[in-house]
């Protein structure tokens, strides 16, 4: 494999606390803050990290299920492959199964008062040291600190207001910013936290955000690892340009991405904090107030404990059926889950629970071996979700149905399916379901020898699987690329997934280190093929609309013998048809907030 | 009053002391505060002005609720006094706010005398325009009231609890009372997020507000303050919008 290396340096420069803090007090220029969970971390704000939450989170719901034997296997499976799995996507089995309640657990990030890094954040706020503040903290501590003393801000939640992109491109200052791309928790559908949020790449706007920070200000990075696949690419963009950096390290280790970072940036120093705050050695005369809060851990664990008893049985015995499904359940595995959501289709009287329930009794069924069964009863649960008018769910499945079946029996036995999947994705153009349809086609077609067609398709599901975030669908389409290409003799393609492939297993995140933009010219590729496809999509569509506009003004002429009429019927007709598909063209481009992603 | 909790006799015996505190209290700052525009719009009318020759009626009939606005503003100034009295932190509706949605509430109204205008006195005088018309005015009336009523509520954050005052009193449910808080949400593209919290009690006291009305800072001190010392549980619901 030929590995292109791209480091501007092959060691960054790296400094201790006291000069770091030094060379940031004599400098004259304003700074720009990007802060991570690290800051949250000490008392008494104490704030747990994203995967300590979601353990903790998962440990109530054992609780709550009172230990079923169910929970404790998909408990041992995720202590076993947790170090392998991206967080995210348990917190998208979690925002299946339990829905908004999910958002809930998080007030645990509320129960403690700011600490003397918020305190330090403040102070320098209020010298007019502070520019901007960028901070992937879902708590409000920053903002409560930087009220306590007074300070002047505004703050932006999700996408970055105009304001705030002058304020960062220009070198006047009105008002200090508060940024929060990943959400704030009083705003609980902006809140970033599953898979199919967080692994979409920036909008052009943060990227915008984050480019003109570096370029125009001293940017100081503390308690952030950079592992996030929407904002650390954005930053590695900026890196060439940067004006200043300086990545607080708490302790002597890094994580890969922050070291490509610094590799990248040539005006970055790593700073050694060894267990000592940056901030404040920075804000020194930083006061704490005297009365602080604090929860204990007993009480987070009594108030997270009491969250998951209100939360319904068969919502947490989905949970963990499907945390079991996805992590390659083995025979016994699916017998459990078949037994289980048995037990919970006879007791839920929620719908969607039992959908849900059913759904995952089928792919027990399937993974314990089952097949035949199994076929049925995932029909079932498909035609289930489409008398629901539930799409998403119904193409999910529709996929499923393909990829255990189709090659298995060598016909392509699920047209019928694929069709209407493939009808309800084009439709809305939602890249998530667009994604798995061009999946489960590329699929259809290998079965069917037309492996040119394959390959075409696969890329652009791919792109479509990017764009949606859905990391599990870009992994699968990147494996059979890279198998299609290899049949093809298409060796660039082959190495380039291989490759990409290696990446994500290696550090669960799509950043390329030795790419010069950080990112595998596959996934640039497939992006593209997407955006054509989705585009032949919009104007075929257009086209059919024209021409069934035109018919319709023919007939409405011959049968009013009124031009008037035939006229404004048709235009109106015509109208609200291409209304609603700019409408939906439009809505599938949107950043999606939490509400959309269920 | 909505418990199940409480009898029927005993609800009843309530509301009937409701209203009856209601009257007692509000008439003499009503009639005190409608008699003067009244009187002076009498006045004015037996002067025989040129001008109101064909607007009597309706100027009698202005006057009532113009008297009562300036009673309920009494009140509502007296009540604002009387929170300082009670502390904690007071959340008021704002003015950006309310005026969109005074706007939304006068709209079927508006469009009624659109429809007037458009249209012509010959079509004016038939029922087809009139009853429809009239409903409209009254489904506006009634958006209106609720419109008044709703940001006339001030929110109370205390340490105690939670409390709503409306300027003539003011009712609240204590956290330990408290078993759960729905915080539901609503994206909307012309008003911005929708957000109503309503608490579960185990008195079964009913407690909502509509925290949107609010300024952003104060939805998201009254959403921290209900996130720390309560169970929440929340909702999207989805808009048309």
């Amino acid at each position: 494999m030929t590995v292109r290396k791209f480091p501007n340096r092959e060691s960054p420069d790296e400094c201790g606390l006291g000069e770091a803090a030094g060379a940031i007090a004599l400098t004259s220029d304003e700074l720009v803050l990007f802060v991570g969970a690290g800051v949250s971390a000490g008392s008494p704000a104490r704030c747990p990290t994203w995967l300590h939450l979601i353990e903790a989170v998962i440990e109530s719901g054992v609780t709550a299920s009172s230990a079923t034997a169910l929970t404790r296997r998909a408990c041992e499976r995720w202590a076993e492959r947790s170090a392998k799995t991206k967080i995210e996507a348990v917190c998208q089995l979690l925002y299946a199964s339990l829905g908004s309640h999910i958002l809930d657990a998080l007030n645990i990030l509320v129960r403690g008062s700011p600490n003397a890094d918020h305190f330090a954040i403040a102070s320098l706020a209020k010298r007019g040291r502070v520019r901007a503040i960028i901070t992937t903290n879902f708590d409000p501590y920053i903002e409560e600190a930087l009220l306590m003393l007074g300070v002047n801000f505004e703050i932006d939640v999700g996408e970055p207001s105009r304001s705030l992109q002058k304020a960062l491109s220009s070198h006047k200052r009105d008002c200090l910013f508060v940024y929060k791309p990943h959400g704030s928790i009083t705003q609980s559908h902006s809140i970033v936290m599953t898979m199919r949020q967080a692994g979409q790449p920036a909008t052009s706007e943060v990227n915008r955000v984050i480019e003109a920070a570096l370029r125009n200000a001293v940017v100081l990075l503390v308690g952030y690892s950079g592992s996030d696949d929407d904002l650390f690419p954005a930053l590695l963009r900026g890196a060439a340009a940067a004006k200043r950096v300086f990545w607080a390290a708490w302790e002597r280790s890094l994580t890969a991405n922050a070291w490509t970072f610094a590799r990248r940036c040539p005006t970055c120093s790593i700073v050694w904090c060894d267990g000592k705050s940056i901030l404040q050695a920075i804000a020194p005369e930083t006061v704490s107030p005297q009365q602080v809060r604090s929860a204990s851990d007993e009480l987070v664990t009594a108030a997270l404990r009491d969250w998951a008893t209100a939360i319904p049985q068969p919502a947490w015995t989905n949970f963990f059926s499907e945390l079991l499904l996805s992590l390659d359940p083995e025979v016994v595995d699916g017998r459990l889950i078949v037994q289980f959501t048995e037990e919970t289709l006879r007791s839920s009287p929620d719908r969607l629970a039992a959908a849900r329930a059913m759904r995952n009794r089928a792919l027990g069924l399937i993974a314990s071996g089952n097949q035949a069964v199994g076929r049925a009863a995932l029909a079932e649960v498909m035609d289930a979700y489409l008398a629901a008018g539930r799409p998403r769910e119904y193409t999910e499945l529709a996929v499923v149905m393909t990829e255990t079946f189709s090659s298995a029996v060598n016909v392509p036995v699920t047209d019928d399916v694929l069709a209407k999947a493939t009808w309800f994705s084009g439709k809305s153009y939602d890249s998530y379901s667009m994604g798995l349809c061009g999946y489960a086609a590329a699929i259809e077609l290998e079965t069917i020898g037309k492996i040119s067609l394959a390959r075409n398709r696969l890329v652009s599901a791919a792109g479509f699987a990017r764009r949606a975030g859905d990391m599990t669908t870009l992994r699968k389409c990147l494996v059979r690329l890279s198998s299609v290409a290899a049949t093809l003799k298409d060796d660039r393609t082959h190495e380039r997934c291989e490759r990409q492939l290696s990446v994500l297993d290696e550090t669960l995140s799509l950043v390329d280190a030795n790419e010069p933009s950080g990112e595998n010219p596959i996934l640039e590729e497939c992006e593209q093929a997407a955006h054509r496809w989705k585009r032949k999509l919009i104007v075929g569509e257009i086209t059919i609309g024209t021409v069934i506009m035109l018919l319709t003004f023919v007939g409405a002429r011959f049968v009013t013998h009124s031009l008037r009429t035939a006229t404004f019927g048709t235009l109106f007709c015509g109208g609200a048809y291409l209304f609603g598909k700019l409408r939906a063209a439009l809505k599938s481009t949107q950043y999606p907030s939490i509400e959309e992603s269920g | 009053m909505l418990s199940p909790n409480v009898d029927l006799p005993a609800k009843l015996q309530g509301l009937f002391q409701l209203i009856s505190a209601y009257l007692y209290r509000g008439a003499p700052v009503l009639t005190l505060a409608a008699s003067v525009p009244f009187l002076l719009l009498w006045s004015l009318m037996n002067l025989h002005l040129t001008g109101f020759a064909n607007i009597e009626g309706p100027l009698v009939l202005l006057a009532f609720p113009f008297g009562a606005t300036i009673g309920m503003l009494v009140t509502y100034v007296r009540g604002g006094r009387a929170l300082s009295e009670i502390g904690g932190t007071v959340l008021s509706p704002t003015v950006r706010s309310f005026l969109p949605s005074l706007l939304w509430s006068v709209s079927p109204a508006a469009s009624v005398v659109l429809a007037g205008l458009v249209l012509g006195p010959e079509h004016r005088n038939r029922l087809i325009f009139q009853i429809p018309s009239a409903l409209m005015i009254l489904l506006a009336i009634l958006l209106i009231i609720q419109d008044i009523v709703v940001h006339r509520q001030k929110l109370i954050i205390l340490p105690e609890g939670l409390a709503l005052s409306n300027g003539r009193s003011v009712h609240g449910v204590l956290w330990s009372d408290i078993d759960e808080i729905g915080i539901r949400e609503r994206r909307n593209r012309i008003s911005g997020t929708d957000r109503l919290i309503s608490a579960k009690c185990a008195s079964g006291r009913p407690f909502a507000y509509p925290i949107s009305v609010l300024s952003q800072r104060d939805q998201e001190k009254i959403l921290l303050a209900i996130r720390r010392k309560s169970r929440t549980k929340t909702d999207f619901d989805k808009g048309v919008l």
